[in-house]
């Protein structure tokens, strides 16, 4: 199992689009992706369960992935949330 | 009449069209046995996937690539775990049909989502009734019916479904009222995008109007009239009329100088604040960058960027936009729009933390000086200045002017002496700076106002905060004021003062900004031809008059009244 944390950078915080270039991601790797908030923690590759979890702006998030390619597959996600900001 | 909310601006006018809100029937029990209901289920999802995918390209040919990413989003939902499993497991247990079990799983999760305190993610509920529906009429081998009407006309419908909206024709379809929705609903923005007005959340219109009626539509107000009388259709003909000759000539106007009827000139520029943005400078109708957000080349990734990196992509934007000039705000940061490289701690109230220049001038690793050294190499490729975020003392300027003399004077990397000045100005955002902005003319060399925050800390309220963001008033007298000051005392010691942040591509806004002797204007490209419709639609003398009276009003409501009326009796048109 491989974890990383980040905060979300965006003002509109994990809204339709960043959920679903989200899943489109996440749905490339192989490995079981989880989204953590909180206490709460659901399937990273539906965008109803991301949109559901109410991400904002600033919000702590983990994200962790099991499997043969968890490295890259949290890597790549955290890089994406990283990269989401208002222009 | 009915009032809702005003959610795409413009007059419609025509026949009602309306659309009965067609119930699906869904069976209760599986009457088919449970392999045949979830082959059934798979079938519907194949044809579905198709129809979405096929809504998908057409709309991102005829309305947008961004309309066209709901749709994305849709699709994902068919495929999605909570949405498929709880209907494959209803169907596996044998207590519902395919349909019951898709109309089930769609009013639960839509629930769901109209429960979510985001008023944004609220709205999506309708996404997922808009699958489903889709979904359900696959299953029950309905026709879909994904024409608009054949003749021209006003919709009216309890809700549009995104892809109800986005497949209607606007050469057909003059005009959308909806009972639900908000400003935000899907309705709104492909309206909008599509150009077509419209109105939503006017409860109980269904029941008063019928199919044929002669309406008429405001979408800017949120009117909507239902056989109304000889006088207002007369109105509402020569509004719409003087709309249509408005919108021509605005196109028109894009190329043409900001000048007023008498002859006052204000400098149009653009704000730049992305990579892809950089390919269409020059913009039309723009002189040169008026705001130039470096942020972008310092997030979404580990380290600083390089002094080369950073020259390189400032030479491209100075030649490309030369002999214009580009005016470079330096790193504008802080734990709200935190830079991975720095490990910036969280704070309590970021927005009156560490950010802007207090960051840059707390940094310990060279960066403002690597930001500066790489702006004054780029600056012998074109015409620039440098800009300074949220300044509160004059220290920030005083240091940061000596960093900015000393790369001045060091060699550059052949070894001479790289360019002989550049100027240095400050962003006016905090009421600090406004207020100060006479005493501190002579250490600047302009003055550009950010309204965004300075609004916000002139009010002391959050613009994000939707429980306070109705006292974010652009056109409260305070904020004016505030603005006027600067451009006063700006102007008793030459310094020119430009404005960037929202208000300048607000045409009320620009009437006032206009009348306070404002000497420039940076928008994005899009809203270049309004504004200079705008300015070249009045006389300098009567916006100034109008900034007086604004000035002296107590509060944003009168204000915005007021401007809004000059605006309709002087440039024939609504806002």
């Amino acid at each position: 199992m491989f974890d990383r944390t980040v905060h979300l950078l965006n003002e509109s915080g994990l809204h339709a689009r960043p959920a679903t270039l989200f899943v489109e991601t996440a749905s490339k790797f192989r490995s079981q992706i989880m989204v953590k908030k909180g206490d709460q923690e659901v399937d990273g590759k539906s965008v109803l369960s991301l949109m559901l979890l109410e991400l904002t702006k600033g919000t702590p998030v983990t994200i962790k992935a099991e499997g043969e390619d968890e490295v890259q597959a949290v890597n790549a996600l955290v890089e994406l949330m990283e990269g989401l900001f208002d222009s | 009449m009915f009032k809702g909310i005003g959610a795409s601006p413009g007059v419609a006018f025509g026949r009602a069209v309306v659309l009965a809100d067609e119930k699906q029937a869904a069976s209760g029990t599986a009457k088919s046995g449970i392999e045949e209901e979830t082959a059934r289920l798979e079938s519907a999802l194949s044809e579905t996937r198709r129809q979405i995918t096929d809504i998908m390209d057409r709309c991102a040919t005829g309305v947008g690539e961004k309309e066209a990413r709901i749709f994305k989003m849709q699709l994902l939902v068919l495929d999605d775990a909570m949405f498929l499993n709880r209907v494959k497991d209803d169907i596996r247990s044998g207590r519902l049909s395919a349909a019951a079990a898709v109309q089930d799983a769609v009013s639960s999760l839509s629930g769901r989502f109209e429960g979510l305190s985001d008023d944004y993610l609220r709205q999506r509920a309708i996404d997922i009734v808009d699958v489903g529906k889709r979904l359900l009429q696959n299953l029950n081998r309905l026709p879909s019916h994904d024409t608009g009407p054949q003749e021209a006309g006003i919709i009216f419908a309890p809700d549009l479904t995104p892809s109800e909206t986005s497949l209607m024709d606007p050469q057909t379809v003059l005009g959308l009222v909806t009972e639900a929705g908000g400003p935000t609903s899907h309705t709104a923005i492909l309206a909008r995008a599509l150009n077509i007005p419209a109105v939503v959340g006017t409860k109980g219109v269904l029941a008063l109007v019928r199919d044929g009626d002669t309406v008429i539509v405001d979408g800017g107000s949120g009117e909507v009239f239902i056989r109304p009388d000889v006088p207002t259709v007369d109105c509402y003909r020569r509004r719409a009329e003087a709309e249509r000759s408005a919108r021509e000539k605005l196109a028109g106007a894009v190329d043409l100088p900001a000048v007023t009827l008498d002859g006052f000139r204000v400098a149009i520029a653009v704000n730049i604040g992305g990579p892809r943005e950089i390919g269409a400078i020059p913009s039309p109708g723009a002189e040169g960058v008026g705001l130039f957000r470096t942020e972008f080349l310092f997030l979404s990734r580990d380290t600083l960027p390089s002094e080369d990196e950073q020259f390189g992509i400032y030479r491209e934007v100075v030649s490309r936009a030369a002999p214009h000039p580009v005016v470079f705000r330096t790193l504008d940061a802080g734990a709200d729009k935190s830079i991975p490289a720095l490990r910036l701690a969280a704070e309590q109230n970021p927005f009156l933390g560490l950010r802007g220049i207090r960051l840059c001038l707390r940094q310990e690793q060279g960066m403002f000086r690597d930001q500066l050294r790489a702006l004054v190499r780029a600056s012998v490729f074109g015409k620039m200045a440098v800009m300074l975020p949220m300044v509160s003392d004059v220290a920030e300027i005083e240091a940061s002017r000596k960093i900015l003399g000393e790369v001045l004077r060091e060699p550059g990397p052949d070894g001479e002496k790289i360019a002989e000045d550049v100027p240095l100005g400050i962003m006016v955002e905090t009421p600090a700076a406004a207020v100060m902005a006479d005493s501190w003319a002579a250490a600047v060399d302009f003055f550009s106002i950010g309204t965004n925050d300075l609004i916000q800390y002139v009010m002391a309220a959050d613009r994000l905060n939707e429980r306070v963001a109705y006292l974010f008033q652009p056109f409260h007298p305070a904020v004016l004021r505030m603005i006027s000051g600067v451009v006063q005392a700006a102007h008793r010691y030459g310094k020119r003062v430009t404005v960037c942040g929202e208000m300048a591509a607000d045409p009320l806004a620009v009437l006032l900004l206009t009348g306070m002797d404002v000497d420039g204007l940076s928008m994005s490209p899009g809203a270049i031809p309004l504004i200079k419709n705008t300015i070249r639609g009045v006389k300098k003398n009567d916006v100034t008059a109008l900034a007086r009276k604004a000035l002296g009003l107590p509060g944003a409501g009168q204000v915005v009244e007021m401007v809004r009326e000059f605006y309709r009796e002087r440039l024939d048109a609504d806002v």
